[in-house]
């Protein structure tokens, strides 16, 4: 909602500087999230405009010869589409510098001189308007500054209006909200009313068919207008306000509605030839042209405004073009209504027609309004117009009951606002809302006004006694209370706990959005079918939600290796599966993805060291051979179940996503995790030494470690420990280097026994896997 | 010129020599050259006899001093270079930094925002990202086709049912009320989503965290506390914060929670956009008709519930002016943290 600030002091008498204002208004609610100021500068001038011939060039140029009073008239060279001869209009003259920051030169435009510029609302910084240029009113005084005519100087606070706050949506709406806010007196204007009677059914005949829908609907017809523009104060008012002035019937309607908040409509009387007018559902099959130049197909779901034969508006939201004011309109029948909201707002998000009618209705209008705006408007189309309001005005249905009393404790006010307000001060403050209360002492009974709709409990009084009083006066206390140990959710704690370990392996930590397109799935070989899809993205790379974490992982790391070769990224977050259920599983994983030298190794170590690091228990973990799309390698069983894999990425992955370096990665989920942590036991120190040999062998590239180890393990009850500490590739053939840990509870190993040991292990490699021991 | 100066002279250019002299033979070199039998400074040293002999004794002494200085320098450097000699040792080296990795930004955020809350009493819970509507609007007072649902456009998740991104954390209040009875004192820090397009300080994607205390006579002003509170926490004793009324369908009263700006400190700024203010959350009592959602009577327990955005707080402390540079896997952003 624009708000111009002169038109809101026709109601209220603002002494705060426009900051100021703002200031309060945003504290109090309604959020002011932009002060608009125009300033003129004085180079613009008014001119007239003498003739308008095409440029000799140029096909949608013009060259306007214009007067500004003294001197010979100019030649200036304009584009806009709605110039002619005998406007007044705003000129900038050579060396101006305007609002926009364009410093205005005499230039040759297409070969023809011009010397200015005539200007539209958003080169005067008047708004976002550039389809034409600003027609000044008819009195403005040739060449003096146009910065009067143009109604500069006006300061605009642009509100965020919260849904709640419909009645703040009219500018008699924001002066009472400002007289609330500032302690200021609320001047409502009288409406003109031009009588009481009730219309002719010859003039108009209102058939009612949906109460609920509308539960109020009245209408006056004006004779005899003159479709023309409306005078220069109206149209700047509807600009400032940022509508559009159109003629002088639309505008009066739109001024109207700004005004009060209540939405007009005005239909040329030639659409109902037999002065009838329909409230009813729309039939299968209808449609209707409206004023956006775009026609909607209707449904009886949508409640429209029919003449006897066809609908002439969508109601509360839209005209047909068929029965809209035209330059040869005599006649105007002129509804205001009541619709309901729930109504409106299905039709227009079904429609997706959006409108200031609809975006009010949809908030609910202020039904005390509905009769005064009616009258209003038909008294100034008159006025302006120079028709004659027909005597008297259909009335259908009944204005909706005004809200009902709510009780109010005083003692819970003042409980939930820690403070110690009197009776009488909680009195005033709702008086300064417009509300009327009875009842004394700790219990009120309080009537919002009409209004209000949006104060229907006791909290919403308590929010409006706290406003008023100010939120930043009331005191800050502290909450007291019973407390219980709160332990974080176990998978919570795995979570942060595995961010901490792979922070410290090296590993650097990703936040990737949590969906992915097709494509790159696709790429992938990630079946389509098998993710959630997102029914309405708003770009393709938010189609799937994601199945796994490592698409976006390998994404970023095939990216990140242009950087570093060599690389560590991780992730942990949530991933999404059908479940069959009314939810999808939802369940955290983590990622890891490795470039460079051993990436395989690396992340495979990475891995158990992660998992030793949470308490896995090793006997939970097994691992068995995985090939999956990404490439081969190793799946992660716990318990038997699979609960992730690390993977060399195949050449063939490598290639799709562009990386230039070798790459692995590793998919966990971590919910299984979670039940299986164990806190570390002490095992006792063995008091005897330790003796280390290192064992070296060669054996087949088709024996793997595994075998190797298994070979080992077992093979001599005095080997504790085995670890890898070399191998290299030559000939078909591995070489492995051991470091061997002999170690006995009990005693003191001698240099035979593990000899001895070394001895049969060797024999163990040879026989077992085809070891050749390498002498060192 | 005289005794003096030219054993001065030639004592600093041995000092020289010796300074550079890098093995024991070249050092031997030098003191040969100037020290040794037919060494320069010897050889001056012999030119004393022909001075006259009241001076002599003094010239004496002084040769005899510099003789035994230079001297005591060779057999330092010597020591020096000797294999056996223990090194030099260069303390300004940089030190070698070890390898460990970044914790995200985000990550360090949420831990921030979770141990403060925790401190306070609070327990963290978590629930799903992809909701029912009844969960995300209906049960939080925002019924179908009504205007509220404008406030957070939303996006819907394909298949059977009516299922959505949770546009907030709030549904997660409501599954936690399904298994807990006041009091409470929860947060919920989690993934949101908002069907919107994206520019530098809006996401289709980002964080929340979201917080709800029910009690026996929890007061509005408890939670304007407990907000100031957890401000100051976050960003420092300085902060002053101010409640402006505001309007969340599951709250009343509503308000949203306001901080005089970091950057300009209220003077107003591109940060405030000109206000000198920051808008830091929204907030406000349980509106009764949520809380009789959650099979709580409003006569007896009242309630607070708080969301913040955890992007924009980040994004505060840290000085980031983007929020998708979050997501962006820029190593150059990444490694800062």
């Amino acid at each position: 909602m624009r708000l111009p600030l002169s038109w809101v002091k026709d109601y209220v008498t603002v002494k705060l500087p426009p900051a100021k204002l703002a200031e309060q208004m945003t504290i109090a609610g309604i959020g002011v999230e932009r002060i608009r100021q125009s300033v003129i500068p004085d180079g613009v001038v008014v001119g007239s405009v003498l003739s308008v011939a095409p440029h000799p060039n140029a096909d949608r140029l013009k060259v306007v010869s214009v007067s500004l009073g003294k001197g010979d008239p100019r030649q200036i060279v304009c584009g806009a589409p709605n110039i002619a001869a005998g406007q007044k209009v705003p000129v900038a003259l050579p060396g101006t510098k305007l609002p926009n920051g364009v410093t205005i030169a005499e230039a040759s435009i297409r070969g023809v001189r011009s010397s200015g510029m005539i200007c539209a609302a958003d080169e005067l910084g008047l708004g976002d308007d550039h389809t034409g240029i600003i027609v000044l009113d008819t009195q403005a005084t040739v060449g003096q500054a146009a910065a009067r005519a143009l109604g500069a100087g006006e300061i605009i606070l642009e509100l965020e209006v919260t849904p709640n706050r419909a009645d703040c949506l009219s500018v008699l709406g924001c002066a009472r909200e400002i007289a609330a806010v500032t302690k200021a007196k609320i001047r409502v204007p009288k409406f003109d009313r031009p009588d009481r009677s009730k219309l002719s059914s010859r003039q108009l005949a209102v058939q009612m068919q949906d109460r609920a829908a509308c539960p109020f609907y009245t209408a006056r017809v004006i004779e005899r207008i003159q479709v023309g523009p409306s005078p220069s104060w109206l149209r700047a008012r509807l600009e400032a306000a940022g509508i559009r002035p159109i003629n002088v019937v639309i505008d009066v309607t739109n001024y109207v509605m700004l005004d009060v908040g209540q939405p007009l409509h005005a239909f040329d009387a030639r659409a109902l030839p037999d002065r009838k007018i329909v409230v009813r559902r729309a039939k299968s099959g209808e449609q209707l042209h409206a004023l956006d130049g775009k026609t909607y197909p209707l449904s009886p779901e949508i409640l429209v405004i029919a003449s006897s034969k066809a609908p002439i508006a969508l109601a509360g939201i839209m005209g047909g073009e068929a029965s809209g004011v035209q330059a040869s309109t005599r006649d105007v029948v002129l509804e205001s209504a009541v619709f309901d909201p729930l109504l409106v707002r299905k039709t227009s998000k079904k429609l997706g027609l959006i409108s200031e009618s609809s975006y009010r209705f949809e908030r609910s209008v202020n039904p005390a309004m509905t009769v005064a705006a009616l009258d209003a408007a038909a008294t100034l189309l008159a006025k302006l117009a120079g028709g004659k309001v027909v005597r008297g005005r259909t009335v259908t249905g009944k204005i909706p009951r005004p809200p009902k009393p709510i009780a109010l404790n005083l003692e819970r006010v003042n409980y939930l606002l820690s403070l110690s307000l009197s009776s009488r001060a909680v009195v005033d403050l709702l008086k300064r809302d417009g509300a009327r209360t009875s009842g004394t002492g700790k219990r009120l009974r309080v009537t919002p006004p009409v209004w209000r709709q949006d104060l229907a409990i006791e909290e919403d009084l308590i929010e409006e006694i706290g406003r008023l009083y100010g939120f930043p006066d009331l005191p800050l206390t502290h909450l007291m209370g019973t407390l219980r140990p709160a332990p974080l959710p176990p998978i919570w704690k795995l979570c942060d706990d595995l961010t901490s370990i792979l922070a410290a392996a090296g590993g650097v930590e990703l936040k990737n959005y949590p969906f992915y397109d097709g494509q790159l799935a696709a790429r992938l070989a990630l079946a389509k079918e098998q993710h959630l899809t997102v029914r309405n993205p708003l770009s393709r790379e938010q189609e799937l939600l994601r199945l796994e974490l490592a698409p976006l992982v390998l994404k970023k790391a095939a990216m990140a290796v242009r950087e570093e070769s060599v690389l560590f990224l991780y992730e942990i977050g949530r991933c999404f599966a059908e479940s069959g259920g009314p939810l999808p599983e939802e369940s955290d994983h983590c990622a890891l993805a490795a470039t460079g030298p051993d990436a395989y190794r690396r992340l495979k170590g990475v891995l158990e060291h992660a998992l030793d690091a949470l308490g896995i228990p090793r006997t939970a973990r097994s691992w068995e051979a995985l090939s999956n799309q990404y490439g081969s390698g190793q799946r992660l069983l716990l318990h038997g179940h699979p609960a992730g894999g690390c993977v060399a990425l195949s050449p063939a992955r490598t290639a799709e996503l562009k990386f230039r370096e070798n790459a692995a990665v590793v998919e966990l989920n971590l919910r299984p995790l979670s039940e299986l942590r164990q806190e570390r036991q002490y095992r006792h120190v063995i008091p005897f030494p330790p003796v280390r040999r290192d064992l070296a062998f060669w054996v087949p590239d088709s024996v793997t470690y595994d075998q190797v180890a298994a070979a080992i393990r077992g093979a001599d009850p005095l080997l504790t420990e085995v670890e890898l500490f070399d191998v290299f590739e030559k000939d078909r053939r591995r070489s492995l280097a051991l470091h061997l840990t002999f170690q006995s509870p009990q005693r003191t190993l001698t240099a035979h026994e593990v000899e001895t040991a070394l001895e049969r292990l060797r024999e163990k490699l040879v026989r077992a896997c085809g070891a050749s021991i390498r002498q060192s | 010129m005289n005794f003096t100066t030219q054993l001065e002279r030639l004592a600093a250019e041995m000092e020289k020599a010796l300074q550079t002299a890098t093995t024991p033979s070249s050092l031997d070199g030098v003191d040969k050259r100037y020290l040794g039998r037919k060494g320069s400074i010897t050889l001056l040293i012999k030119e004393l006899t022909k001075v006259p002999a009241a001076e002599r004794p003094k010239l004496g002494q002084l040769a005899n001093a510099t003789k035994q200085r230079l001297a005591a320098m060779v057999s330092e450097r010597l020591k020096r270079l000797s294999p056996s000699a223990p090194r030099q040792f260069d303390a300004t080296l940089p030190g070698i930094r070890v390898h460990i990795g970044h914790v995200h930004p985000l990550t360090q955020t949420i831990r921030k925002i979770t141990d403060i809350f925790r401190s306070m009493g609070f327990e963290l819970v978590e629930g799903p990202e992809v909701e029912l509507e009844r969960y995300n609007f209906d049960l939080l007072n925002i019924p179908p086709d009504h205007p509220a649902r404008d406030l957070q456009d939303t996006f819907y998740v394909g298949g059977s049912g009516h299922r959505v991104l949770r546009t907030h954390t709030s549904p997660v209040q409501l599954r936690a009320m399904e298994h807990r009875r006041p009091p409470v004192r929860l947060i919920v820090p989690g993934r949101v989503y908002r069907h919107e397009a994206t520019d530098a300080s809006h996401d289709a994607a980002f964080f929340q965290c979201e917080g709800l205390v029910i009690d026996k006579n929890v007061r509005f002003t408890d939670l304007l506390g407990t907000i100031d509170d957890f401000l100051k926490s976050f960003f420092g004793s300085a902060v002053v914060t101010r409640a402006q009324a505001s309007y969340f369908p599951f709250v009343e009263p509503g308000a949203e929670i306001a901080m005089r700006c970091l950057i300009c400190s209220g003077k107003g700024c591109s940060v405030c956009k000109q206000s000198g203010w920051l808008e830091m959350m929204g907030c406000g009592m349980v509106h009764p008709a949520v809380l009789k959602n959650m099979k709580v009577d409003p006569k007896v327990f009242s309630g607070f519930a708080f969301g913040m955005g955890i992007d924009r707080l980040m994004m505060l402390a840290l000085g980031i002016h983007d929020i998708r540079l979050s997501y962006s896997g820029d190593l150059r952003f990444l490694k800062q943290f």
